[in-house]
């Protein structure tokens, strides 16, 4: 198929489809985390880089045509830094000047479907520091799986939704890691 | 408007883009008449509200929808500080450590949502006149109060629905059992607040809850 005969059907795609391009969601922040935070007295800490393992994934994440990109110009690494920021206000334990640093490549980030079942993946490893010296550094990864739709009305904004969600999952997994946690307090 | 944003509607809304304008296929919502409003006789009020930290959540089949959470919480606050209950409702941490958490899950039946495709698709194809579609969207709300770091959680879950129908309903079929709306969005407007104002209602009434 020809160049320009792709670019018309991508065109037309995209008509149809309405909308072809999309920026993820913040996330809220959630009761299970606070709690964890708050009762374990975790210190507050300060949230500093988070960069993609590579180019490619913390670029958007595609879905028949239609396009999701990580909001207000990051890419989807700096977006899982300011979900985890969003969780530590909540909880009050947010404070750019600790000595207490969370930081995080992201090293896995996909979302595909196939008409019938759609799956997306997110991992990251998380380092935690104290006065620049490294406290925990683990690798963290969650993932989603659903049944898709063959109406692409339905089947885009619920993979959106699935993919998008998977930050607050990993958040919530690190956050509320007593490991995590234990290091946090060390 | 979020109750556009649920599966039913966007199969609804697919399915019949086809259709002409006329007043057989107009869409209607309803809101479920089970729950209404918290009755004079059945409010509960705090001695001294105290203030609380709201976090909104909304999900579908327990899992986080984030663009239905930026909709839907703006509402969902002004609703929470209509019931009086509170003397501040604020999204940061609250000098008392009071949080009220709110998950509004919006539950899909996938035979339900089969039925209301082969149903649309039915309907769009006759205008809407020779029988309709309706639509069932299913909530669970789940409010979570911790008066203070460390308390217990007072816990409390409100089912509620919405109804949305499009074209002529068969004769015979039963009626909808909840109160019409013109717009979806004064329709889920109205479920917001019912929802949240019986939740609230339910956690103030709580021996556990601060007097």
């Amino acid at each position: 198929m020809s160049h320009a005969r792709r670019a018309v059907l991508a065109a037309l795609a995209c008509g149809a489809l309405a909308a072809c391009t999309s920026l993820a969601d913040e996330l809220p922040a959630s009761l299970e985390t606070l709690r964890a935070l708050r009762e374990r007295a975790v210190p507050p800490m300060a949230v500093g880089m988070f960069r993609p393992a590579s180019k490619e994934v913390g670029r958007s994440v595609t879905i028949r045509l239609s396009v999701m990109h990580a909001p207000k110009g990051s890419n989807y690494a700096e977006f899982l830094g300011q979900t985890f920021a969003t969780e530590l206000r909540a909880a009050g334990t947010l404070d750019p000047a600790s000595p207490l640093v969370l930081e995080g490549v992201l090293t896995e980030s996909r979302a595909s479907e196939d008409f019938a079942k759609g799956g997306a993946s997110l991992g990251a490893t998380i380092t935690l520091k104290r006065a620049g010296k490294i406290v925990l550094e683990k690798p963290y990864r969650v993932e989603a799986k659903w049944k898709s739709d063959f109406i692409g009305a339905i089947a885009i904004p619920d993979a959106f939704m699935q993919y998008n969600s998977l930050y607050a999952l990993l958040v919530r997994q690190v956050l509320t890691d007593p490991e995590f946690l234990a290091a946090a307090k060390q | 408007m979020i109750a556009m944003r649920s599966l039913f509607r966007a199969a609804l809304a697919l399915l019949l883009a086809v259709s002409l304008p006329s007043a057989a296929h107009a869409v209607k919502f309803y809101v479920d008449n089970q729950l209404g409003t918290v009755k004079p006789e059945e409010k509960v009020t705090p001695a001294a509200p105290a203030p609380v930290q709201i976090l909104f959540e909304f999900q579908r089949d327990a899992a986080p929808n984030p663009k239905a959470t930026k909709v839907v919480k703006p509402g969902a606050l002004e609703a929470v500080r209509g019931t009086g209950s509170f003397s501040e409702v604020v999204e940061t941490p609250a000098a008392n450590g009071a949080v009220l958490s709110i998950k509004f899950n919006n539950i899909v039946k996938k035979e339900e949502l089969d039925k209301a495709k082969k149903d649309a698709f039915r309907a769009g194809l006759g205008f809407g006149l020779f029988g309709g579609a309706v639509a069932t969207d299913y909530y669970e709300v789940t409010l979570e109060y911790v008066p203070a770091t460390g308390a217990a959680p007072i816990r409390t879950v409100v089912s509620h629905r919405l109804y949305t129908t499009f074209g002529k309903q068969k004769a015979d079929a039963p009626p909808i059992p909840g109160t019409e709306f013109k717009k979806g969005d004064d329709a889920v407007k109205t479920l917001v607040v019912q929802a949240l104002e019986r939740g609230v209602n339910n956690i103030v009434a709580d021996p556990a809850f601060p007097k």
